[in-house]
């Protein structure tokens, strides 16, 4: 990865990038790449701007092109390509050499440009790099959406032949990568949508074949992201690799996401009020924040075994043990004194009872048995449900009060059809809106990852009139965000063969429990 | 639990009545992690900044008390502003801070008597249903 390059274009020179997204989690490749910059101090619009790539319209976001027009990045340009590749959702940076509609355009773009020429020169690498002559380099070829053989593919790499690299190919950390993407149609999943091949015995679909594409693009490597030659950087973390899981642990692909929405570096102090099995506040330490983390199920917290809980998780990654503590999220002021803002970040994953239910502290009934003194030692406090508008409104409550100015909060809240972004978010006086992504789910079905930061301080006496103005349309707002779960079922039951699906599901329960049954009862003779 | 918890956590039910005084430490099992900057400037520099972020939020006399608990008696008496910004000062706080755990033990409050536990590291801060307010 190139971090220590000087690049030596001249001011109000055009630096052309192109940014190549995974196409996954499509509403939030622009969040996260401008939560980055401003990260890193660069500005959006000032020290570089989204150009529109001549073939697609400007609203496409699976690639966009930076560009330094005013030639205000100066040496902003180096870290720009070294936070992108903070970016989860960022594939490859690429430095443009040729683009074009058709590949034959863009090599003629490649030749008439002739950016080799300055690589050659190679003044933007420092004196300490290899000379252009020694440069070991490889071409790689990305054919989003269809496949296309080894010969296929090397047809394509010789027609940049002319370029006549003088190193030796190496395929493993060459000095140079140089990258060619042909880009087609893709639709929401990252398939095809005119696709080369048949589905069924793989066999080309010639009028499919003879399609053009939309736009070919060839230049040099600079950084790449999640997949960085291909050493698995995302796959360690995958959930799958951890000792202790729980049904709603959060995946580690959005909670880097969220990670980087929030905002969280080195030396953060990162909170999640309601941290389960640690999988968010996992991904926060991982990017060098101080975990702290509370709930009110204690079982979650002290996990299954001695190797298996939320501390063996972080030391699995080498990381120091998060500070836990078992309280209530909806008495945070019963539970804390009245202290400066602490946190940097707040990412969290809110219960909202899809499938795990949400509680709080407090009798059901209305009239609280006092308990008595000899009971107090081994007796179970008792909770009650904890609403999924008050989970909120506690949850942005709690983060005007404990963030530093300027600090992010970050949750995930699901939605059915008839959530309207613009009125039924929950807010907060002391907290601006920064931006919402939205993920579907199921066609009913989708979740927002909303990201929020303080503006304002917190004042303590306005607290019943900020928990007031949380919702903007009152209990209607509040109302979509609630019984999401029974919801789901209701529309469920809408949909055709509804009854013999859920027939025969429950024929399947019925025999994995007679199995499990069986097994147990095996086992026990077997002793 | 760390130090830092301990410093911002309280007994604030209606039967503490705001007293908000500090929480009494007994101590079963006390763990001292190593330092975990390794030498390397820049996390020596990040510990530094964090225990400065924190020195205005966090009640001294309440961290004097709970290092004493804990088996540290190093602090000292009062922060000076000369010390606010004594690089090895701060590292030294960041270590009772963040390096210091409560493994076993018990929190008491000096007003109530209301005990809460701590066991392998966590503590138990949930409130019995009588200590809640009556829902509406």
């Amino acid at each position: 990865m190139i971090t220590n390059a000087k690049e030596d274009i001249t001011d109000g020179e055009e630096y052309l990038l192109l940014i190549e997204f995974v196409h996954r989690h499509l509403g939030f490749h622009d969040a996260e790449l401008e939560s980055i910059l401003e990260m890193s101090g660069i500005k959006l619009g000032v020290d570089c701007h989204y150009k529109a790539l001549p073939n697609t319209d400007t609203d496409s976001n699976k690639f966009s092109i930076y560009t330094d027009a005013e030639g205000k990045l100066g040496t902003k340009k180096i870290d720009l390509v070294t936070s992108l590749a903070r970016c989860t959702l960022i594939r490859s940076v690429i430095e443009i050499w040729g683009l074009g509609s058709t590949i034959e355009d863009c090599v003629k773009v490649t030749k008439d440009e002739n950016f080799q020429k300055r690589h050659q020169r190679g003044k933007h690498l420092g004196d300490a790099a290899t000379k252009y002559e020694d440069r070991t380099f490889k071409v790689t070829i990305h054919t989003l959406g269809s496949t296309y053989t080894r010969e296929e593919q090397n047809d394509m790499r010789s027609q940049f032949s002319f370029l006549d690299f003088p190193g030796a190919v190496q395929m493993k950390n060459p000095d140079d990568e140089y990258l060619f993407i042909r880009e087609v149609e893709l639709d929401d999943k990252g398939g095809a949508i005119y696709p080369r091949h048949s589905g069924e015995n793989r066999e080309i679909i010639p009028e499919n074949d003879a399609r053009p594409p939309l736009g070919c693009y060839f230049g040099r490597v600079l950084g790449v992201g999640r997949n960085w030659r291909g050493s698995g950087r995302l796959e360690q973390y995958s959930l799958k690799k951890r000792a202790y899981l729980g049904p709603t642990s959060m995946d580690s692909e959005l909670s880097l996401i969220m990670t980087n929405l929030a905002q969280v570096k080195k030396g953060s102090f990162a909170f999640d009020p309601f941290v389960g099995t640690g999988s968010i506040l996992l991904t926060t330490a991982l990017r060098g924040a101080y975990a702290f983390g509370t709930d009110i199920d204690l079982r979650v917290l002290r996990g299954r075994s001695q190797t298996e809980n939320i501390v063996s998780n972080f030391s699995q990654y080498g990381l120091p043990p998060p500070e836990l503590v078992r309280s209530d999220n909806a008495i945070y002021h019963r539970h804390f004194r009245q202290h400066l803002p602490l946190f940097d970040a707040i990412v969290t994953d809110p219960p909202y009872g899809i499938r795990a239910g949400a509680r709080k502290s407090g009798s059901r009934k209305d009239e609280v048995r006092p308990v008595l003194d000899e009971h107090r030692h081994d007796h179970i406090a008792q909770t009650r449900p904890y609403v999924v508008s008050d989970v909120m409104s506690d949850l942005l409550n709690v983060a005007a009060m404990t963030l530093r100015m300027g600090g992010r909060l970050c949750y995930v809240i699901p939605s059915m059809q008839d959530f309207n972004e613009s009125e039924d978010l929950p807010r907060h006086d002391c907290l601006r809106l920064v931006s919402v992504c939205y993920q579907p789910l199921q066609t009913e079905l989708g979740r927002r990852t909303v990201t929020m930061e303080k503006v304002r301080e917190y004042e303590e006496d306005k607290r019943d009139e900020y928990v007031k103005n949380t919702w903007a349309n009152g209990p209607e707002s509040a109302d979509k965000v609630a019984n999401i779960r029974e919801k789901l079922i209701e529309a469920a039951k809408k949909k055709p063969d509804y009854e013999e699906k859920a027939a025969i599901r429950k024929q399947k329960r019925k025999a994995t429990k007679l199995a499990k049954q069986k097994a147990k009862r095996e086992a026990r003779e077997a002793k | 639990m760390r130090l830092l918890t301990h410093n911002v956590l309280r007994n604030n039910t209606k039967a503490a009545n705001g007293s908000n005084t500090p929480l009494r430490i007994t101590a079963t099992e006390v763990r001292v992690d190593e330092p975990t900057s390794n030498n390397d400037p820049d996390a020596e520099r990040r510990e530094v900044e964090f225990a400065k972020n924190m020195l205005p939020a966090l009640n001294w006399d309440t961290l004097i008390e709970g290092a004493k608990s804990m088996g540290l008696d190093s602090l000292p008496p009062s922060v000076t502003p000369e010390l606010a910004n004594d690089e090895g000062f701060l590292r030294a706080l960041y270590h009772v801070l963040m390096d210091v755990h409560l493994v076993n033990g018990m929190l008491t409050c000096t007003e109530t008597g209301r005990e809460f536990a701590v066991t392998n590291g966590i503590a138990n801060f949930m409130l019995e249903e009588d200590e809640c307010e009556v829902p509406k």
